[in-house]
């Protein structure tokens, strides 16, 4: 059965206030549509299920960190039937080559017994990718998807190929069992626009996990809208503004992750190794906007940008051997940093 | 969404809360501060009130000091309120009270826009959102305003023990704020101390010993003593007074001098050696030794009455009335008519061969020498007061010099090594003669002898009233004979001591000029205790010299001994007949 909405369309968004208003209120009645067709599939993990749309609709990639078993795959694949999705699963293991993962040129015989290379692209052409515990695949493998999820393009046998758009990956990442892994270098988690630990489940969730998928009948998830208006959306978040004294906030608190500069608390200075990097802040704004709409403001409020911080912050925040030491985790140095300016806004 | 006012409107609005914000703002620091505040001006109270209880010194200005502390923390206060709010900080505030995320700050930044940007859809919007919410505050319940009220009670319980305490203060307490402000040094002011326990001695004295001289002084004296107790006395007028409290003491004791009978004791002892039995007395007179002369003259006037004793005859009574005329007619001259009716009374019974004449002017003269052996007394309790006057003076000036405060210091150290020197329980003696007790210091040097009974000494010199009980034969072991400015020991009623003074000039300095003047003779009173004893002692002495093999030469010196130490007025008795 399909339930789909019409997404606002952003140049109309310029024409009167009125117009505006209906826009927002049509983008905020969008996303609650997408997330309530997951959550027909997802049982809990509400937080998970709204940040990952709302990379989404940023544009942007999420990597997702949890023990196998918690709907990491079943929340990607409601997205991509709620979005109407093509949809692609790759479990990444060692001997994964980038060749399997972009595609290759084969040799087809034709008729008429011609030879020639035909382009055999890989399981990375789609909407949406599921990379499976993609840390278990080697860095000439990871950096070939990563270039992709930068450039939305790959490069076969000297010929440029580009994705199909809108064109997200979701990562998935096992903490446990980290011995043969490739954990992800700092450059290539900085493209991931979040970061989500994906939480186990609470004892009530988990029994309406069981009731739901030990049945005959199962749920499905209907179709919301189309791809292209999972980008229209996109379009219309980045049309609201910050005001420089919000701006101002954000770009302190990305800045204060950076141990050299003032902004750094003692904390910072003696426990973070490298702070995030600019992508960090753009990444901050933008899924800022998008929760400032939902919220059903016309401005970004640093509230929304704190919002997100674990999000978008822990793995762009490196921290050093003596943090690991002390059990520090980026979460608590985050949260630290958080307070420490609050304090600060307040004098 | 209900239809937004103009862009002036919004910003009246806007304007309009945030002074509303403003106002609480101020007052929400003031609470901050209060409690710090408040609890520090008691502690601060309660530290005051510590002090004035261990220092009572700090009495006088413990109310003042409360009332400063006070207003300096409600100046904290008033600072804390205006103090300038800065405009960011408030709006963020007024958000964060109000639970607008960042409507205030976004709307006022944009509110502060022109040109086409300011007429985007979404800043329109959010200007229309923002106007809304901020139109529906009630500042009064977002932002509610507490004051600690029970940060009061320190403040109130610090501020009632200091009123309790500032009413106990006395009337008499030096104001050390006071004769700082009036430029005196510790030293300075540790004299200042001095001087008023010196003038409250003599108030003790005038009260205990009913001395109408001393009472008229001490009434003349309560303007100084008033100004020390207010410590309204600089240097220079300090000195200026007891100054002139010297001076009066001079002209009191030049007034005595006018009234004694001292210049004509020569003459009259001339006169006394013309009647029978009266070598004693004559001898007494030209001692001027007033107390001697008068038991001298009690005891001819009972011989007289008895006729044990007769009036010259012949030649030698007109010659004895004729003296005693001259003798009478000058003291007529000055002015001590008393004097000369009964020398006259004497040169009457003379003439006449009158046992009863001559009984009854040897009485009235016995009067005179008693009332001139108060008189002496007088003097040398002026003479002590002029010398206290003086010590002060020296001691001031002193205090003015760089070393001035180690001289004082050095003086304190001379009084305090004499401590317990000089005790001799059951005497009564004069002061002096603990100092001759085996000191024999040279003048300057310091005799700290102490006092016996453990009293103070104002200036470093006895007290007033401690001498005076002596003279009237009161003070039991109370030997006092200290002097921390180094007054010299008088072993003979002949010497002289000499005294520095100085004058301060314009500059500051001090003009020093000697002066000799003859000690006092605080000895005389011994020979009253001591002639108890001598008697027994020189029976003692004859009956070891002659019961003992001595040379000649030495039984000579021994009996020279007791001839010199001999107390006077006792008539030199033969000795006994040997066995």
């Amino acid at each position: 059965m399909s339930t789909e909405v019409a997404a606002p369309d952003p140049l109309v968004s310029q024409q009167s206030p009125e117009e505006l208003e209906a826009q927002a209120q049509q983008f905020r009645h969008c996303f609650d549509s997408l997330k309530t067709e997951v959550q027909k599939m997802m049982v809990g993990q509400d937080e998970i299920i709204e940040h990952t749309l709302t990379a989404i609709i940023a544009g942007g990639h999420v990597l997702l960190e949890g023990v196998p078993g918690l709907g990491k795959t079943m929340l990607v694949r409601s997205l991509a039937d709620a979005l109407h999705l093509s949809f692609n699963r790759i479990q990444f293991t060692p001997d994964l080559m980038p060749a399997d993962l972009v595609g290759t040129n084969v040799l087809v015989e034709d008729a008429q017994g011609h030879s020639s290379f035909e382009f055999q692209p890989g399981p990375i052409f789609c909407n949406l990718l599921l990379g499976d515990e993609i840390n278990r695949a080697t860095p000439k493998t990871q950096s070939a998807l990563l270039e992709a999820m930068q450039e939305k393009h790959v490069t076969v046998a000297g010929a440029t190929r580009h994705l199909e758009r809108p064109f997200f990956v979701l990562a998935t990442q096992n903490p446990l069992e980290m011995e043969g892994t490739y954990p992800l270098p700092e450059a290539q988690l900085d493209r991931f626009f979040f970061k989500l630990k994906v939480p186990y489940p609470t004892a009530e969730q988990f029994g309406a996990i069981l009731d739901r998928t030990t049945q005959r009948e199962k749920p499905t998830v209907s179709r919301v809208f189309q791809g292209e208006d999972l980008v229209n959306l996109g379009d219309f978040a980045l049309g609201v503004p910050v005001a420089p004294s919000v701006q101002e906030r954000i770009v302190q608190i990305v800045m204060a992750t950076h141990p050299e500069t003032d902004f750094a608390t003692d904390e910072v200075k003696k426990y973070v190794r490298y702070g995030a990097s600019p992508r960090a802040g753009q990444a901050l704004i933008l899924a800022a906007k998008i929760r400032a709409l939902r919220e059903g403001r016309y401005h970004v409020a640093t509230e929304d940008a704190v919002h997100f911080i674990h999000a978008v912050l822990r793995h762009r925040v490196m921290l050093t051997f003596e943090a690991q030491a002390d059990g520090l985790t980026e979460e608590q140095v985050l949260d630290n940093i958080v307070a420490h300016l609050q304090g600060k806004w307040k004098e | 969404m209900p239809t937004p006012p103009s862009a002036d409107g919004f910003a009246r609005l806007l304007s309009r809360h945030e002074a509303r914000a403003a106002r609480r703002l101020r007052w929400e620091r003031v609470f901050e501060r209060w409690g710090v505040t408040l609890w520090g001006l008691a502690i601060a109270l309660l530290a005051l009130w510590l002090l004035a209880l261990l220092v009572p010194t700090v009495l006088p200005m413990m109310l003042g000091t409360a009332l400063t502390l006070v207003v300096l923390a409600a100046a904290v206060l008033a600072i804390e309120y205006l103090r300038p709010v800065e405009r960011k900080l408030l709006r963020a505030r007024m958000d964060e009270q109000a639970v607008l995320p960042d409507v205030v700050k976004t709307a006022g930044d944009w509110s502060a826009e022109t040109g086409p940007e300011a007429a985007s859809p979404w800043k329109q919007n959010q200007l229309k959102q923002a106007h809304a919410q901020i139109e529906a505050v009630n500042w009064a319940t977002s932002w509610p305003l507490r004051a600690p009220r029970r940060w009061w009670m320190p403040v109130v319980a610090g501020l009632m023990m200091v009123l309790v305490l500032a009413g106990m203060r006395e009337t008499r307490t030096v104001a050390p704020v006071a004769a700082e402000a009036r430029g005196l040094n510790d030293a300075q002011r540790e004299l200042v101390r001095d001087i008023e326990e010196t003038l409250d001695d003599w108030e003790v004295a005038a009260e205990e010993f009913k001395n109408p001289e001393l009472e008229k002084l001490v009434n003349e004296m309560e303007p100084l003593r008033e100004k020390l107790a207010e410590g309204d006395l600089g240097e220079r007028e300090l000195y200026l007074e007891l100054n002139s409290v010297q001076q009066r003491l001079e002209q009191m004791q030049a007034s005595l001098q006018n009234q004694s009978l001292e210049a004509l004791a020569e003459e009259m002892a001339g006169a006394m050696d013309q009647l029978d039995q009266a070598g004693a007395l004559a001898a007494a007179l030209r001692r001027k030794d007033f107390q001697a002369a008068q038991e001298q003259a009690e005891k001819l006037a009972d011989k007289l009455e008895r006729r044990e004793a007769d009036p010259p005859e012949g030649q030698r009574g007109q010659q004895a009335a004729q003296q005693l005329g001259q003798v009478s007619q000058k003291l007529r001259q000055r002015g001590q008519n008393d004097g000369a009716r009964a020398m006259n009374q004497l040169a009457q019974g003379a003439r006449n061969q009158s046992h009863q004449q001559m009984s009854k002017g040897m009485r009235q003269m016995s009067r005179q020498f008693q009332q001139q052996n108060r008189s002496q007394n007088q003097q040398q309790n002026l003479q002590h007061q002029i010398q206290q006057m003086q010590a002060a003076k020296n001691q001031l000036g002193q205090c003015r010099s760089p070393g001035g405060g180690g001289q004082k210091q050095g003086q304190g150290q001379q009084a305090g090594q004499g401590q317990g020197q000089g005790q001799q329980p059951g005497q009564g003696q004069q002061p002096g003669q603990g100092q001759q007790a085996g000191q024999g210091q040279q003048p300057g040097q310091g005799q700290g002898q102490g006092e016996g009974q453990g009293q103070g000494m104002a200036l470093g010199m006895p007290k007033l009233t401690e001498i005076i009980r002596q003279q009237r034969g009161g003070g039991a072991g109370s030997d006092i004979a200290a002097n921390k400015f180094s007054e010299p020991t008088s072993l003979d009623v002949t010497r002289t001591q000499e005294a520095v003074s100085g004058q301060m000039n314009e500059n500051g300095m001090s003009e020093v000029t000697t002066e000799k003047t003859l000690q006092p003779q605080f000895e005389r009173a011994s020979d009253a205790v001591g002639s108890a004893e001598f008697e027994v002692y020189e029976q003692m002495s004859r009956q070891a010299v002659e019961d003992e093999n001595l040379p000649l030469s030495h039984r000579q010196s021994i009996r020279k001994y007791f001839e010199a130490i001999r107390p006077t007025g006792d008539a030199v008795r033969p000795p006994p007949e040997r066995p």
